[in-house]
């Protein structure tokens, strides 16, 4: 096997996000490209699974082509098809899925089957600063909030994760109850952008303050009970400080469990992942917290921590040096179970 | 059909209520969870599962628009909050709708009460989410044993 001009190409088909990518050697990105759907879904104010299979449908195809046009490479040279294949939306990931097996059959070239949240986590090595191990990670998405472990490569150890809502998910519903609109993270950020936390009090939910499990549901519902009272009161409520302030104490408590976790591990860098990452809020606190602890923090590019195909290829590129190939019976599976490779000790 | 309310005051309770539901559950029964944001949909569904013998993590499928745990009977946790206004009853589901298992759905649509044997009604009262909810539980005739159970251990509104 080659060792070097190795490249993946990645698919992603997991959500609202039609992503097809070419990635050399697990961090030139030679093409990224994304087709949002979240116009369409903007109509409905969320996904719709049926509309978003059907979208994969009509743009993969012509999405791959244009990809490996941009990175100037004929098919042939491709090494490896990846695929996010777990989790998400069942009929949106087989959408994907399917595709990536007839591709990577008629150009008789290995398949790959990745998990969409380790490819998150793997955004981080899209550089040419690359984490180094061990790590904890955070990942934060509208599905997903937990903090893990890493000690090398494609090893996770799960140090906690939410007893009920997603950050993101959190920040999705707060949004819509507040009229703020979707996706939530932007509304959100962008109202809070316009007031400041304080003026309202909103509750840390830290649980135990010695383990790194979370908990959103209790804050999701004391920011709606909080504005449900100031309408009935007939106060000024003020929209933009209330989102200041949920936004405050979600990204207070991720910072404070963050770091806490890098502590107890011993380790000297945390890496951010998944579509919270995104959050501005979130990436000003943990770098100043991380650097007032000598912690480092790694944080993709904004374009790299939304759903992109750049992250698959690069999650298939360390599968790919491990040999880790998949037959072309690959399914899509709903919920992750993959990540986490090792148990909590 | 027979309908009872119950007031419930806490998370805890509104787990309990879910596990003692659980122990009158057959394989096949699909329940119905409607409320507001925040109601308590998902503590519901926490004490059904864990009542059904299932030790593990259950959380918001909002994301995910399913879950499944293995209890006693295999668990489908669903949630149709993101999928408005659009087709529910795709071959995807099928397997949790018509399958031996024990199927909850958060966010069920109008067109879902056809599969339905029990609904679950949780109220803010007001929008004061610091009140107790009123839990109105509706089962169809031949399943009042649900409610006894319930009955046996807390009582319910007249």
């Amino acid at each position: 096997m080659k060792q070097s001009g190795i490249r993946i190409l990645g698919i992603e088909t997991s959500c609202d996000e039609t992503a097809v990518a070419v990635v050399e050697d697990g961090n030139i990105i030679r093409s990224n490209l994304v087709a949002s759907q979240i116009e369409i879904h903007r109509r409905f104010g969320g996904v719709v699974p049926e509309v978003a299979s059907r979208r994969h449908i009509e743009v993969i195809a012509s999405l791959t082509e244009e990809a490996l046009k941009e990175a100037g490479l004929p098919r042939q040279e491709i090494d490896a098809v990846a695929v996010a294949n777990s989790p998400g939306l069942i009929g949106a990931l087989l959408v994907g899925v399917s595709f990536a097996k007839a591709y990577a059959y008629g150009l008789n070239k290995p398949l790959i089957g990745v998990n969409h949240m380790e490819a998150h986590i793997y955004a981080n090595f899209l550089t040419e600063n690359k984490p180094i191990f061990p790590a904890v990670c955070l990942v934060v998405s509208g599905g997903h909030t937990s903090l893990l472990y890493m000690e090398r490569h494609r090893e996770f150890e799960m140090m906690g994760e939410t007893r009920d809502d997603a950050a993101g998910e959190a920040f999705d519903k707060v949004a819509r109850f507040l009229g703020l609109g979707y996706p939530g993270g932007p509304a959100v950020q962008n109202a809070a952008a316009l007031a400041s936390p304080g003026k309202y009090h909103l509750p840390r939910v830290y649980l135990d303050r010695n383990d790194f499990e979370f908990s959103f549901s209790g804050l999701k519902t004391a920011a709606m009970n909080l504005w449900n009272k100031l309408q009935r009161s007939g106060e000024d409520a003020e929209v933009n400080y209330l989102a200041a302030e949920f936004q405050e104490a979600l990204v207070e408590v991720l910072v404070e469990k963050s770091i806490n976790a890098a502590r107890q591990k011993n380790v000297k860098q945390i890496l951010l992942a998944g579509g919270v990452a995104a959050n501005a809020r979130l990436r000003e606190r943990i770098t100043a917290e991380a650097s007032a602890n000598n912690i480092q923090i790694h944080i993709p590019a904004l374009e790299l921590c939304t759903d992109n195909a750049a992250m698959v290829a690069c999650a298939g590129y360390y599968q790919y040096l491990d040999g880790d190939f998949a037959g072309l019976d690959l399914n899509a599976f709903p919920q992750s179970g993959l990540l986490v490779k090792k148990a909590c000790g | 059909m027979t309908s009872k309310q119950i007031e419930v005051v806490s998370a805890e309770q509104m787990i309990n209520i879910g596990a003692i539901m659980a122990g009158a559950l057959r394989p096949g029964d699909r329940i119905l969870l409607r409320g507001e944001l925040g109601a308590g949909k998902t503590t519901l569904a926490k004490g059904i599962a864990q009542g059904l013998g299932f030790e593990g993590r259950v959380s918001s499928p909002t994301f995910t628009i399913m879950n499944v745990y293995q209890g006693q009977v295999p668990i489908y946790h669903l949630d149709f909050y993101r999928l408005e206004g659009e087709e529910r009853l795709g071959e995807e589901w099928e397997e949790s709708y018509y399958g031996d298992g024990i199927t909850l759905i958060e966010w069920p649509a109008s067109e879902d009460q056809d599969l339905a044997g029990i609904r679950v009604e949780i109220e803010i009262k007001d929008g004061d989410y610091d009140a107790p909810r009123r839990v109105k539980l509706t089962v169809p005739s031949g399943r009042q044993q649900i409610l006894k159970e319930i009955a046996g251990h807390v009582d319910f509104e007249h």
